[in-house]
């Protein structure tokens, strides 16, 4: 017999009773109680932690259990058995087997799943969205005034136009159109829907270089080949939905910022598939992509122009200047959706060739 | 000063326990690609009802998961119609939100009807007995006064581009309305809720007022002001400290990382927060809050709960989320044990009408599991 609390459903007073099973039935029986109730109509609820076993009755009342292991063995005798995640949950070995289990999923995923599913449904969308995409953003962006009319002459952007259009394109690249902008800083950009935006900046750091010119062009032809503005965007979403389902109960910042970060690390590879499609472009015309090289170095160590330095600072013997740390670390934007210069550079300046034995 | 007769809410839940539901909970629910998130969720509120106790016996939750799948479904369904509409055409999008405007105030009150019916202390259930037609009166002249200034300028607008000028102020406006009307917003919910509902016959009351409600928001506001400065403060400081002190190289990765702790210590400064609002709105509700003629009793404290949630969170960031169910038992232990009831037990009666506790299948028919979490 065990000590129980029972309910009667009605009313919240307490009965103390004793509880035992006979044959395969429950008896309770306490003052002014006397009842025998078969299984079925009876639902188990086993402790957990340090509260009280339930047993509840088909027609309302109830028994707490205070005595947990008492409980279960009169639970077990009255036949009842746990529910398969409650196997699950209460053996140590098998959480820690669903801990790594959930750990490697969540990997894979990360890893393969969310660039599958993204992948399938970029190639599956039709030519339209990309398109679409892709008009609104260049008339907005010259609308609100993010790009600058060029200043570069007609026939410098001819002979760009010109030397790229010399180019034997490889197959299966989607048509462009190259458009000039001043932008601030040397950058040039893929947009969707094939629109590609060189920055008047670049041009004139190319020092005349129509190759490197060629080469960077190629890389954002890559971009465009591979669909990667439609890809970014399918890519960040999963994976900022996937980081608020996880995150989500924590904080939604914590959220936004997992998604961020899986997002960056994306990026990273996007460019590194359009830096090997512009070396077999280079290749494949027979052109030497060292002067790319050059003039990711040269963009390395690039200043904002003159007329926006302070109107006191000095250009010293060594090349730095007297505005201190604060003008050079403006990184140009290139950069810092380009990252790895260093070895882009050492990439681009052996042809895409690399010696292992140098690495 | 308080009352001798008051009993202490009491949560029994550990950190191990709840890690093992927690961690199951997520592996099936991802393989299942989320189907199986109603049973993750009936399972974790049947583990936290449990665990609830007042007077050494705890709460009961009977939710089924079924209902609750039904539920989600409706719930993708609006988002999905809420999303798709803006790029079918602009009057689609504007019938979905007025749908949704018109949706909002029942689906509410279903959800309190579902979460009361389906919770039960000692074979008691509870009750809500909010009619519709006050969910309406109370919610939809707010949403209204809301939505109303955004939306004719931008209806506006399409008829004539000239008042784009005006866009931005009518959103100032939008914006302005909603932080002055916020509090009143959340202030009416809590009041619908807690003034409809019951445990078995014996009713809850409420005697807040909506004065006391703007003075709290007028609080938070300041004390959310003062962490993002305290923020501030400490994220510079920590970084300056870092940076000065290991003098890195400009551009090498310890010259990115080392500020990158000090914003990531003034995040969590800033994150952690959100416990000064929760304390004080779990005591201004709970404080004016009683069950038959016994009154609740909450003294939460704000500075201990945000040493707790400052630690939750630090933890919970480092471990990349395994710890979120230890955080989670942590601070319900304290907020639940910081409440207490004034009344007796034993004296609860059952409704007439309501529906036995442990019967099978006898949720009636229109309860379909609408669960918005609040």
């Amino acid at each position: 017999m065990i000590a129980c609390r029972y309910f009667d459903g009605a009313t919240s007073r307490p009965w103390p009773v004793s509880a035992e099973a006979v044959g395969a039935a429950l008896h309770v029986v306490g003052e002014d109680l006397d009842r025998t109730v078969e299984p079925a109509a009876l639902s188990f609820s086993p402790a957990t932690d340090r509260g009280p076993a339930r047993i509840v009755f088909a027609d309302g009342a109830l028994c707490e259990f205070d005595d947990r292991d008492a409980a279960r063995v009169l639970f077990e005798q009255l036949g009842h058995r746990p529910a398969a995640t409650d196997r699950l949950v209460s053996n140590t070995r098998r959480v820690v087997a669903v801990t790594v289990a959930f750990i490697a999923v969540m990997a894979a995923i990360w890893q393969w799943g969310i660039p599958l599913v993204s992948d399938l449904i970029v190639e599956r969308a039709p030519q339209r969205w990309n398109d679409a995409m892709g008009d609104g953003i260049l008339q907005t962006l010259d609308e609100r005034r993010f790009f600058r009319p060029t200043a570069l002459p007609e026939p410098v952007r001819n002979r760009v136009f010109d030397r790229f259009r010399t180019l034997k394109p490889l197959p299966g690249a989607p048509d462009v159109q190259i458009v000039f902008r001043k932008l601030g800083s040397p950058n040039a950009l893929a947009l969707p829907g094939g629109t590609i935006v060189v920055s008047d900046e670049l041009v004139l750091l190319a020092r005349g270089d129509d190759d490197a010119l060629a080469t960077v062009l190629a890389h954002e032809v890559g971009h465009e080949a591979h669909r990667d503005a439609l890809r970014q965007l399918v890519r960040s979403t999963i994976t900022s939905a996937l980081a608020a389902w996880y995150f989500g109960d924590v904080s939604s910042t914590v959220a936004v910022a997992a998604g961020g970060i899986g997002t960056l690390t994306y990026s990273r590879d996007a460019e590194h598939e359009a830096d090997l499609y512009a070396l077999r472009t280079m290749r494949a015309n027979g052109v030497s992509t060292k002067p790319a090289a050059d003039l990711f170095r040269r963009l390395e160590t690039w200043q904002p122009p003159l007329r926006r330095r302070p109107a006191d600072e000095v250009l010293k013997d060594d090349g730095t200047s007297s505005a201190g740390k604060a003008a050079r670390l403006r990184i140009p934007e290139y950069l810092s959706t380009h990252p790895d210069t260093g070895g882009r550079i050492e990439l681009f300046e052996h042809d895409g060739v690399v010696d292992p034995t140098t690495r | 000063m308080q009352d001798p007769a008051s009993r202490p809410f009491v949560f029994t839940a550990t950190g191990p326990a709840y890690f093992r539901i927690w961690i199951v909970n997520l592996l099936l629910s991802i393989v299942t690609l989320g189907f199986y998130s109603p049973w993750a969720k009936v399972r974790r509120l049947r583990y936290f009802y449990g665990n609830t106790l007042f007077d050494g016996s705890p709460f009961e939750f009977h939710g089924r998961p079924i209902a609750l799948l039904k539920g989600r479904v409706i719930g993708l369904v609006l988002l999905i119609a809420y999303s798709q509409a803006a790029k079918v055409s602009f009057a689609l999008w504007v019938g979905v939100v007025v749908v949704l405007i018109v949706l909002f105030p029942w689906l509410l009150w279903k959800s309190f009807r579902f979460r009361m019916a389906n919770s039960s202390y000692r074979g008691i259930r509870f009750g809500f007995d909010g009619s519709v037609r006050d969910a309406y009166l109370t919610f939809v002249p707010l949403m209204l006064m809301v939505v109303a200034p955004a939306a004719s300028l931008f209806y506006a607008q399409r008829i004539d581009h000239l008042a784009v000028q005006k866009l931005p102020a009518s959103y100032g406006i939008s914006v302005l309305l909603v932080l002055v009307l916020a509090p009143w917003f959340y202030f009416r919910l809590r009041a619908y809720q807690h003034r409809n509902a019951r445990l078995g016959s014996t009713p809850f009351r409420f005697d807040g007022r909506a004065r006391s409600a703007y003075w709290i928001a007028v609080k938070i506001g300041l004390l959310m002001f003062g962490f993002l400065l305290i923020a501030t403060a400490a994220g510079g400081a920590v970084a300056a400290a870092l940076y000065f002190g290991v003098r890195p190289k400009p551009g090498s990765v310890a010259g990115f990382v080392l500020p990158g702790v000090g914003v990531a210590i003034g995040y969590l400064v800033l994150l952690s927060a959100g416990s000064q609002p929760t304390a004080m709105i779990q005591n201004f509700v709970w404080n004016h809050s009683t069950l038959g003629e016994a009154r609740f009793e909450s003294q939460v404290g704000r500075s201990t709960l945000w040493r707790i949630q400052f630690v939750n969170l630090f933890f919970t960031l480092v471990t990349l989320g395994f710890f979120w169910p230890f955080a989670v038992v942590r601070s319900m232990r304290y907020r639940i044990g910081e409440l207490a009831w004034t009344g007796d037990p034993d004296a609860l009666v059952a409704g007439a009408g309501d529906a036995k506790v442990g019967a099978v299948g006898e949720e009636s028919a229109d309860l379909f599991g609408l669960d918005i979490a609040l």
